[in-house]
């Protein structure tokens, strides 16, 4: 047992280290794969719209060849599901997994598992494209063995989520679509971005970010880090890379102004909690009564929601800023 | 075993020699710490609470600085010690009573069946109205004491209770309980980081109420335990050497458990299930100071309370401003003396 309880940490350390390294992977990949976007875009629109077969370079650095236009999708990663059916293609997809919500008629779709993906069930549904992440790891190199088209996505910025979106437009036929659904994305975050610009350094508010109830935070790297910070705000532990567990100290020290909680949609009264607790009770934040929850699943899923989640963020450390529009 | 005036000879001289240890240990972990304080100004925050001495003090410092030094850091420390003490003493009464090297406070399945407690509560977000934030340590100090209470019930036989078919029933129940362990843990979705980062055990997060509550407790175990620590050096040398000395072996067999696995629900129940700490320390003492368990409990008590700090203290300050989980530190450092303990072996000093 005691036994099983190390491994169990251990698992759990290669999980938090291997996000670590994902966040800092990210760094130098985009360029790269800015780059064959790009061009395979340029050589797309040169070609006629549907021109299939495409060819498209995927986040896991596999050429995948899609022969002709899919009619029976797969997604094995909430965010990708939020992605085709942004894309208007929620009537191709054949398959999603339990942890699928978004939007409601996901919930009436065949599941092919959850974190566990189950081959054996994404094979029999038959298949022309799955999307996975990079997260599914073997799962995707056991799928491709047995022939399955698979295109794995790995957005970690807002960048990367725009490239994602054009990427899935492509692998299924709907370019114009994508192009119309990053436009609208970044028109969301122009107007938060000149919303907020004009706020001088030190009055910009000091964010901490709590994504576990043992003071796990969202460093640089990751989604949360990237929308409060364009949002306006100074994430206190930005110095950090990853998800870092951060002494209790240190957040009393910096003094937060608002503090942000992701785990609130499965935790009872957390804000509460929060407030309650002792040693926090001279921090800004708390007297300010600026303890929000953030939902989880428009502020970390990298999907055209992602700039609602920006928009609530913004709204939340600015308010007087974005009621007057 | 020598005569009682070499034992009290070493205990003389050697209580204080690891208590000061132990002060030095403290001062230095209340005076690093994530946050920048330099040390006047942490001296002075403890001074000014500490009664009479501090009540003419003016506060020069910023309300965060007292609550970071007073607040936090003192809590813990205490918290630290009052664990490591508790489990170390547990640790080294199954040792003695158990006449097995590798048992530890958590081997009869205590912290086994406080973890499936907590996770439980952790789970379903299960808070009581009347314990509050105490729901989960007393659901985890009953279900560890209901986890003994079946192991013990297991491994009686006849009345009669053999330390092979005890140890045997504990590895059986710890075995069963892991499996609903994982299922939980399998089922749990999000949840699943809360559980794991209890069960790897922590004393950050922690404030003076659950001080409050387990110092008077482990304080009394401590000196109730010291009277019987004849009895113990009788149990340690066999059943028959005690039967024959006089001990009542199976009622004083009952007690030191039943004490030890006190100590290790209540410890547990606060702080997770911390390892090495109740393997170690005994080992070390014993292998420093001979197999008297009259030397080694009292000794135990305080080698545990500064291992812990110490640990502890370097969990939370070596790549500060992040925390580590204490369970790194306490195996980091005590896996290796656990390695030389085994070539020690040799000289079979247990």
């Amino acid at each position: 047992m005691r036994q099983g309880l190390r491994i169990l940490g251990l698992l759990f350390f290669i999980v938090l280290v291997s996000i670590g390294l994902l966040g800092c992977a990210s760094d130098d990949e985009p360029n790269q794969e800015e780059n064959t976007t790009e061009e395979s875009e340029n050589n797309q629109e040169a070609a006629s719209e549907s021109a299939f077969p495409v060819t498209i370079t995927d986040d896991s650095g596999e050429e995948v060849v899609i022969e002709e236009e899919p009619e029976r999708i797969i997604s094995v990663i909430p965010s990708a599901t939020e992605i085709i059916f942004g894309l208007d293609l929620g009537d191709k997809v054949v398959g999603v997994t339990d942890n699928d919500n978004y939007p409601e008629e996901v919930t009436e779709i065949e599941s092919v598992g959850g974190l566990e993906l189950n081959t054996e069930k994404i094979i029999s549904l038959e298949p022309d494209l799955v999307v996975a992440d990079v997260n599914n790891g073997e799962a995707i190199s056991q799928l491709r063995e047995h022939g399955v088209n698979v295109l794995v996505l790995g957005a970690q910025s807002l960048e990367e989520t725009y490239e994602d979106i054009q990427t899935v437009g492509k692998a299924t036929g709907a370019v114009e679509k994508a192009d119309e659904v990053v436009g609208s994305m970044k028109e969301d975050v122009e107007s938060v971005k000149s919303a907020v610009q004009d706020i001088p350094d030190d009055e910009r508010k000091t964010v901490w970010i709590e994504v576990g109830e043992e003071l796990f935070s969202a460093g640089s790297g990751t989604f949360l880090n990237e929308l409060v910070e364009t949002a306006g705000g100074k994430n206190i532990i930005s110095d950090q890379e990853g998800w870092p567990q951060v002494n209790e100290e240190e957040v009393i020290q910096a003094n937060p102004d608002v503090i942000f909680l992701t785990y609130a949609s499965y935790v009872e009264n957390a804000v509460q909690k929060v407030k309650d607790r002792e040693s926090w009770k001279d921090i800004t934040a708390i007297k300010d009564d600026q303890v929000y929850p953030l939902n989880s699943d428009i502020t970390e899923r990298a999907g055209p929601r992602i700039t609602e989640g920006l928009q609530m963020i913004a709204e939340n450390l600015y308010p007087e800023k974005f009621n007057q529009e | 075993m020598k005569g009682p005036q070499n034992y009290s000879q070493k205990l003389m001289i050697w209580i204080p020699v690891l208590l000061i240890v132990l002060l030095l240990t403290v001062t230095i972990s209340i005076t690093i710490g994530s946050a920048d304080i330099d040390m006047m100004t942490v001296w002075l925050v403890i001074g000014s609470n500490i009664p009479f001495l501090g009540d003419g003090m003016e506060q020069t410092w910023k309300d965060s600085t007292e609550t970071i030094i007073w607040n936090i850091r003192m809590p813990r420390i205490i918290l630290g010690m009052l664990v490591g003490a508790a489990l170390a003493m547990a640790g080294a009464i199954y040792q003695g009573v158990l006449r097995n090297p590798l048992a530890d406070p958590f081997i009869l399945g205590v912290s086994s069946g406080s973890a499936l407690g907590a996770a439980l509560v952790l789970l379903f977000g299960f808070e009581s109205m009347v314990l509050g934030q105490f729901t989960l340590p007393v659901v985890a100090f009953g279900s560890g004491l209901l986890t003994l209470f079946v192991v013990y019930t297991l491994a009686r036989i006849n009345y009669r209770l053999q330390m092979e078919t005890l140890i045997l029933a504990g590895v059986v129940v710890q075995a069963f309980i892991a499996s609903m362990l994982s299922l939980i843990l399998a089922l749990s979705d999000e949840k699943m980081q809360t559980i794991m980062y209890w069960m790897m055990g922590s004393l950050s997060l922690t404030d003076w109420s659950y001080n409050r509550v387990i110092f008077p407790f482990v304080l009394l175990t401590i000196l109730f335990v010291t009277f019987l620590t004849r009895e113990l050096n009788m149990l340690a040398l066999g059943e028959e050497a005690a039967y024959h000395s006089g001990v009542s072996v199976q009622k004083v067999r009952l007690i030191l458990l039943v004490v030890a696995s006190l100590l290790t629900g209540v410890a547990v129940s606060v702080s997770g299930t911390i390892g090495f700490v109740g393997l170690i320390i005994p080992h070390m003492i014993r292998l420093l100071f001979g197999s008297d368990y009259r030397i080694i409990l009292p000794l135990s008590v305080l080698g545990g309370a500064i291992f812990l700090v110490g640990a502890d203290t370097i969990a939370r300050t070596i790549l500060e401003p992040r925390e580590l989980p204490i369970g790194i530190i306490t195996a980091f450092l005590g896996a290796p003396f656990f390695g030389y303990l085994l070539r020690k072996k040799k000289s079979n000093y247990f």
